[in-house]
């Protein structure tokens, strides 16, 4: 179950770090002066953190079915 | 700065490692091991993060613009799948005892000592340039630093000449740290300690330079955007700008995620030293949390540099020293150097001591065992050996890079080499994912996949950079080998609009892929590769039983086996290691032969130490196998498996049994107690019954034999006969009742009911008794007693039962009955209480039992059947009450029974 989530986490944050998806923020405009690509490629890999964060937090009894 | 400081302070820093490193030794053999903690683990495997990263991400964001992030962004989306395929491979290594890349690789595919050759062989190639560009950065970073004093002029050969020692005092930090032990599987928990805090420092000082260049120097990241992005050039920085860099981007980002699993340093750290599975959980976010924070101020930084030092010819790569040292802080400098200096030293260690037990393992042993000679030659003094060329092979590769940076790396940017050893560990991807999760995949198709790959990375992507440092012909490049065209080494077969590692990558890794699927596809296994791959692909169902079961079918002798052994762990450890494995899985160690699983153990044990392959070699040299089927293996897996979970079923059903025969020897008591009870019972109905029975008999004989008889005296006989037969009828329904009530017939017939009626129609029923006798009844009313459902008859029944049992223990003229009743929290309490006889403790509880005088037949028999109290008890439970008595021998009893009218 778990192995299955991360798979999709990956397959996510690889489609959410390329093109096309990363060709929407690639526009040369900028938030507060920095430029929206750069927002965008640290706001999604803090995402992505977070998200494993959460993952590996929440079943930290599974998978013991091994040792 | 003065250099001599620079010396001053690289030497305390090197200090400080060999410190944190003996430390940590320390504190491991005093039992407080340091690496058993996630964290430790987490910040070992930031060595991905080496020089390159600390100046030269800076220096391709200048070139490449946000393109630098990928090598970072790549192994952030690879965590999630790395923590699937690193357990895999963790609990592989753990059970076949495998100690790099090359092992594993070599193992995976029937223990090839051909197919580990080879990785060892692209690792080198790949991983030296990698180990040269950080001398490099060193040399470097320290000329910087000590020419802008204007004291140095670069002439000096002792500073010149610094790469050279730094690369001697790494040798032997990573001899004495590295090579300590025989067995390439204990860890090596100084270094990674040591490792670890490097880890922190290098993190510290990147930061620190980047909050230093985007707060100090100028107003934060927006500031720093908006000044560059007024110079048109510079908009390429954070920006792709055309649809070509979104496929390098792709490539890059591709090409990172597999060399952070592969390279020989990653292996190293995360595979090699890990101590315990569960700590990915933590370094699955750890680490890219690590990344995530030390890129954060890489593109700003860039841009300060180009804007700081436009038109200045200064070196992209240096600008994380450049900047501070223009703004004169001295400090920060230093800092910074020591961090850049930490990020270099880490990654080389790290990887020479992953090169060094390769190419002991899988390049010179193989050669020693195979050869009579060279065996002969070093016979009983193998493990002196495999030390000593782990020890010259750190030296080796220490000063091979160092030549390397002479000669060659001067000519280029720290990036680039980078990312070309990056492919080059890309290669394994196919023969390691594929040998993780399919099962067909052989050793031919590995081998070959290999083969034709490395050399495509070797053409597209070092071939160029010898060309370029004058080893072959610029016409290569230019016109393609041989002058074709459409080899020409930066755009094979035509290939354009790729960056040259894309390209290189692409092609390397299509016809690497291609060839390793069709030559698995295409020839058969043989036995051995079969064994393996089911081995690693199910590691997961097997790795319980592997250790005490064997694939192995052969005959050895085992002095053989003690011999080899005792080569590596030395006689007494040797014999030690036999004779408890030989108790553990009861082996009779006094015949010749070896046991099958024996020789298993042992070749896992040399792997430990030299190689699948090696030791492969080496029990095959000592005994003569047979070879076994696939699915002999299968079976025999399955059989230990399928034998241990028998086991563990039958075990579960013998507890189950044994509770079982348990509970049946509860019941079979309990039934023999009441067998008895049964048979007292009757013994005691009977006897009952016969009492009056005889007197009836006697009575009637005596009236039928005389009929003479005065009347008087016939009367008084006959009426002693109805008064018996009233006795034994009353007998018999009292049997009858208790037996309803036992069986659990008897229905209550409830009504509402006052207790004070009760009591008043029961005292009523006695009340010519007691009077006769001469005895007093008081009875003292709760007025506040409510009204309760009740069967009212059975209430009176109790009543009377226990009054009249008062009256007959009373002292006649003397005695005194007090019947009580308090309403207390929902309960009617009612206590009869009499001043006659008393009961004795130890029979207090006896007397609700029928008959209880059945028990101990000594005691002086009640007036009475003996059933009342039975019945009465039954009575009080069936309205969910309760019934005891308190009494005193000589002061009398005072029956209570509770009744709960809630």
């Amino acid at each position: 179950m778990k192995e299955q989530k991360l798979i999709i986490i990956s397959v996510l944050f690889l489609i959410l770090f390329n093109f096309p998806i990363l060709s929407i923020f690639n526009n040369g405009d900028s938030i507060n002066g920095i430029p929206t690509l750069y927002v965008y490629v640290f706001s999604v890999w803090i995402l992505f953190i977070v998200v494993i964060f959460n993952v590996m937090k929440k079943e930290p009894k599974e998978n013991q079915r091994n040792e | 700065m003065n250099s001599l400081i620079l010396v001053i302070a690289s030497v305390l820093y090197l200090a400080l490692l060999f410190g944190v490193a003996y430390w940590a030794e320390k504190q491991s053999e005093k039992g407080k091991s340091l690496v058993t903690n996630p964290y430790i683990y987490a910040l070992s495997l930031a060595v991905y993060c080496t020089a390159w990263t600390f100046y030269g991400s800076v220096g391709r964001a200048v070139t490449n613009g946000i393109e630098s992030l990928s090598a970072f962004i790549g192994p952030t989306i690879m965590m999630p799948i790395w923590w699937i395929v690193l357990r895999k491979i963790i609990r592989i290594c753990k059970v076949q005892r495998i100690t790099s890349i090359a092992d594993f690789i070599s193992s995976r595919y029937g223990k090839s000592a051909t197919l580990g050759v080879w990785v060892t062989l692209v690792c080198i190639a790949g991983i030296l340039p990698y180990i040269a560009i950080q001398l490099k950065a060193i040399s470097s970073s320290f000329l910087i630093v000590a020419r802008s004093s204007g004291e140095y002029k670069g002439d000096d050969l002792f500073w010149r000449d610094l790469p050279f020692y730094i690369a001697v005092a790494l040798s032997a930090f990573t001899i004495i740290f590295g090579t300590r032990k025989i067995d390439s599987t204990e860890r090596h928990e100084g270094m990674v300690t040591a490792i670890a805090a490097e880890s922190i420092i290098k993190l510290i000082a990147f930061v620190t330079i980047g909050i230093f260049v985007t707060y100090t120097v100028f107003d934060g990241f927006g500031d720093i955007f908006q000044k560059a992005s007024s110079i048109p050039n510079h908009r390429n920085i954070f920006i792709f700008a055309d649809d070509g860099d979104f496929s390098n981007w792709f490539w890059h980002i591709f090409l990172s995620m597999a060399a952070v699993m592969f390279l020989p340093r990653q292996f190293q750290v995360a595979v090699v030293e890990n101590v315990n599975e569960k700590h990915l959980n933590k370094a699955i976010w750890l680490f890219p949390l690590y990344m995530l924070l030390i890129n954060v101020f890489v593109i700003p930084t860039a841009l300060a540099g180009e804007l700081l030092f436009a038109n200045q010819n200064i070196n992209p790569d240096s600008y994380v020293l450049a900047i501070p040292l223009k703004f004169n802080q001295k400090l920060l400098t230093l800092f910074t150097y020591i961090g850049g200096f930490s990020a270099a030293t880490s990654m080389i260690i790290v990887e020479t001591i992953a090169l060094s037990v390769m190419i002991s393992n899988n390049l010179v042993m193989p050669a020693v065992l195979k050869s009579r000679k060279l065996q002969e030659a070093f016979k009983g003094n193998l493990s002196n050996l495999v030390n000593n060329i782990r020890r010259t092979s750190i030296v080796m590769i220490i000063l091979l890079a160092y030549l390397y940076y002479q000669t060659i790396a001067e000519h280029y940017s720290l990036v680039s080499i980078g990312m070309v050893s990056f492919t080059a560990v890309a290669q394994f991807t196919p023969a390691i994912i594929g040998g993780l999760f399919w099962k067909t995949g052989n050793r031919k198709g590995a081998l070959v996949g290999l083969v034709a790959g490395s050399t495509v990375w070797f053409y597209t992507l070092v071939l160029p950079s010898l060309v370029e440092a004058g080893f072959f012909p610029k016409s290569i490049m230019d016109k393609g080998l041989l002058g074709i065209e459409m080899l020409k080494p930066f755009s094979l077969f035509g290939l354009r609009g790729m960056d040259n590692i894309s390209h290189g990558l692409f092609w390397s890794l299509l016809l690497n892929l291609g060839c390793y699927l069709y030559f698995s596809l295409t020839r058969k296994a043989s036995s051995i590769e079969h064994n393996q791959a089911v081995i690693f692909v199910d590691i997961f169902e097997y790795s319980a039983h592997i250790e005490n079961s064997s694939i192995w079918r052969g005959t050895a002798y085992l002095p053989d086996i003690q011999m080899l052994l005792s080569n590596f762990f030395g006689e007494k450890r040797s014999e030690k290691i036999l004779r408890l494995f030989a108790q553990k899985n009861k082996i009779n160690l006094n015949s010749g032969k070896a046991d099958p699983r024996l020789v298993t153990y042992t070749e896992k044990l040399l792997a430990g130490v030299v190689g699948t392959a090696s030791a492969r070699i080496m029990i095959s040299s000592i005994s003569k196998e047979e070879k076994i089927s696939i699915e002999e293996v299968i079976s025999i897996l399955k059989s230990s498996q399928e034998l241990l979970s028998a086991n563990k079923s039958l075990r579960k059903k013998s507890v189950e049994l044994e509770k079982a025969t348990s509970e049946l020897k509860d019941a079979n008591e309990i039934l023999q107690r009441t067998d008895k009870l049964k048979d007292d019972f009757l013994t005691t109905v009977a006897h009952e019954i016969r009492t009056p029975l005889t007197s009836i008999r006697a009575l009637s004989e005596i009236v039928f034999d005389n009929p003479n008889m005065e009347i008087e005296e016939r009367e008084h006989f006959l009426g002693t006969v109805v008064k018996e037969s009233d006795r034994l009828g009353r007998l018999i329904s009292q049997v009858l009742d208790l037996e309803k009530y036992e069986s659990g017939k008897q229905k209550l017939n409830k009504e509402d009911v006052d207790i004070q009626d009760v009591i008043k129609d029961s005292v009523n029923t006695l009340y010519q008794q007691a009077k006769e006798k001469g005895i007093k009844m008081v009875f003292m009313p709760d007025r506040f007693a409510p009204r309760f459902e009740a069967d009212r008859d059975k209430l009176i029944q109790v009543v009377v039962n226990l009054l009249s049992n008062a009256i007959k223990f009373c002292q006649v003229q003397k005695g005194e009955i007090t019947i009580a009743t308090h309403y207390v929290e929902g309960c009617i309490y009612t206590s009869i209480q009499d001043n006659g006889v008393g009961i004795d403790k130890k029979f207090q509880r006896l007397i609700f039992d029928k008959f209880f005088q059945a028990e101990d037949q000594t005691i002086k028999k009640p007036k009475g059947s003996g059933l009342g109290l039975a019945i009465s008890k039954k009575i009080i439970e069936l309205h969910n009450g309760q019934i005891w008595v308190e009494s005193e021998v000589g002061r009398g009893s005072k029956f209570t029974f509770m009744i709960s009218v809630v």
